[in-house]
């Protein structure tokens, strides 16, 4: 006997099935991701949403950089990390959004009737979860776009601080070294003779674009000064010994 | 024995959604994994974000046509470019940060290389001027006596850079070792310098090179690359 079976709620059956197809992808992807994570040793956090791809991207990005600055080779992505990256596009700009316009606007079509309100049921349960990740990646993007603003500016103008810095300690290394072969040469080479006394700095090293450079010297001693050019309340001093050693290096403003 | 048969039907919409899903799904990931492999993430996600993108606009126009309402439509519509804007915004200002935080991590690894560099070289190099001229100035030792005094074992070649904690990628090497004038040439093995084309002492390509020459005069330097 064959028996036909009709049923009209088959649809959101359906789509019950693809909720729970997508939940456990999902579910599959982070579980792997998370024990694969705890597999390799990364020196970068992990990041805590899969809502965003770039995130797992950028990572990725700063990891190479790091294992680059160690002197490293650069590695390919994983398939972990693909995968991640390649779920959490899929989830936010296909699956979701195609299940919550699309459902809106079928929603908008077909207006409840106040005789007939339509049943809770799992399609309506799949498609205010779609509508609700669709939500709140929208809503998300705006301090999420406001607050890595600041942070870039944040991180920019430090970095600003910290390369300028970098430069003047570099340019005080030159000038001891510049001041220390002074004071071991001879006076008919133009040294000091064992003296810092007449040393001044030469042209080209007293003003850069880093900082201005200004010398205090002493028969075995020479006390050197920075100050930041673009950074104004930046600046360093430093003594300079008789036997080349820099020692007594001090850091005022931002510097420090 | 009873056969039983299950007739699925499928609602107009829910297959609709399906298809768009699947074409969705199929489109996005084609465009991330046919895009060229690179040690980067970017490549393929850039791709599969174009894609994503072109998906989100073709759907937009088929979700937001008539006979929906002019207001829904136009909400709808504004809310979604707005989205679309603000992530394609921060996406591309993420790649953009993370790049340059990660050119200014090597540029962090070049400052500190250079200064190794110049702290340990001019450090050899002082010492041995300073040696020469505390024997006053008609010593009859040689520039290169007095080198090979305070550096013993050291012939032309030699790698003068002492290795700390598994350091190996500093070299310093002796490349010329005249009476009157010594020769190093200082590199870093993987820091890169400013040109890329550079063929550095050891035939690397690229690499952070510096080179300090000592004579009775005081000692000159050059920033080879």
């Amino acid at each position: 006997m064959s028996t036909k079976t009709e049923n009209h709620e088959l649809s959101r059956r359906f789509l019950w099935q693809i909720g729970l197809v997508t939940l456990i992808v999902i579910a599959a992807v982070v579980y792997t991701n998370r024990y694969l994570t705890s597999e390799r040793s990364s020196p970068v956090a992990d990041t805590q949403t899969i809502m965003f791809p770039w995130l797992v991207a950028g990572r990725h990005t700063i990891e190479n950089a790091l294992y680059a600055f160690s002197g490293n080779g650069l590695q390919e992505p994983k398939i972990p990390e693909l995968a991640r990256a390649l779920t959490a596009l899929l989830v936010s700009s296909v699956i979701c959004p195609t299940v919550f316009l699309l459902g809106w606007r079928w929603r908008r079509l077909t207006p409840l009737s106040g005789e007939n309100p339509r049943p809770l049921s799992l399609s309506i349960s799949f498609y205010g979860l779609c509508a609700a990740v669709t939500l709140y990646s929208s809503v998300a993007m705006i301090p999420v776009s406001y607050y890595g603003e600041v942070v870039r500016t944040s991180l920019r103008a430090a970095q600003a601080v910290q390369s300028n810095r970098d430069s003047v300690i570099s340019e005080v290394n030159t000038i001891a070294i510049n001041a220390f072969q002074y004071y071991i040469l001879p006076t008919e080479l133009g040294g000091g003779d064992r003296s810092y006394e007449e040393y001044i700095i030469p042209q080209g090293l007293s003003k850069t674009s880093a900082a201005r450079y200004s010398v205090a010297p002493s028969r075995k001693e020479v006390m050197i000064r920075a100050a930041s050019a673009p950074f104004e309340d930046c600046s360093v001093e430093v003594r300079l010994d008789s036997t080349g050693r820099l020692w007594q290096w001090t850091y005022s403003g931002r510097y420090r | 024995m009873e056969k039983s048969t299950v007739t699925i039907e499928i609602r107009q919409e829910v297959s609709v959604t399906l298809l768009w899903i699947v074409a969705g799904v199929v489109l996005v990931s084609a465009a991330f994994l046919l895009a060229p492999r690179s040690s980067e993430l970017w490549t393929a996600l850039n791709y599969a974000g174009v894609a994503a993108a072109l998906y989100m606009i073709a759907l937009l126009l088929y979700a937001l046509r008539k006979p929906l309402a002019p207001k829904h439509r136009l909400w709808m519509g504004i809310a979604a470019i707005v989205v679309i804007a603000l992530t394609a915004f921060t996406w591309v200002r993420m790649e953009s940060q993370v790049r340059w935080q990660a050119e200014t991590l090597m540029r962090i690894r070049g400052v500190i290389g250079r200064g190794i560099i110049q702290n340990e070289v001019s450090n050899i190099m002082l010492r041995t001027l300073d040696e020469f001229y505390r024997n006053g100035p008609h010593a009859t030792e040689t520039l290169a006596d007095v080198f090979r005094k305070q550096n013993p074992g050291t012939a032309l070649g030699s790698n003068l850079h002492k290795y700390q904690g598994g350091d190996a990628s500093l070299q310093i090497i002796v490349t010329k070792m005249d009476p009157g004038l010594i020769e190093v040439v200082s590199q870093e093995t993987f820091v890169p310098g400013r040109d890329p084309y550079f063929k550095n002492y050891h035939g690397q390509l690229g690499m952070i090179q510096e080179k300090y020459v000592l004579t009775s005069r005081g000692m000159t330097h050059v920033n080879e690359n």
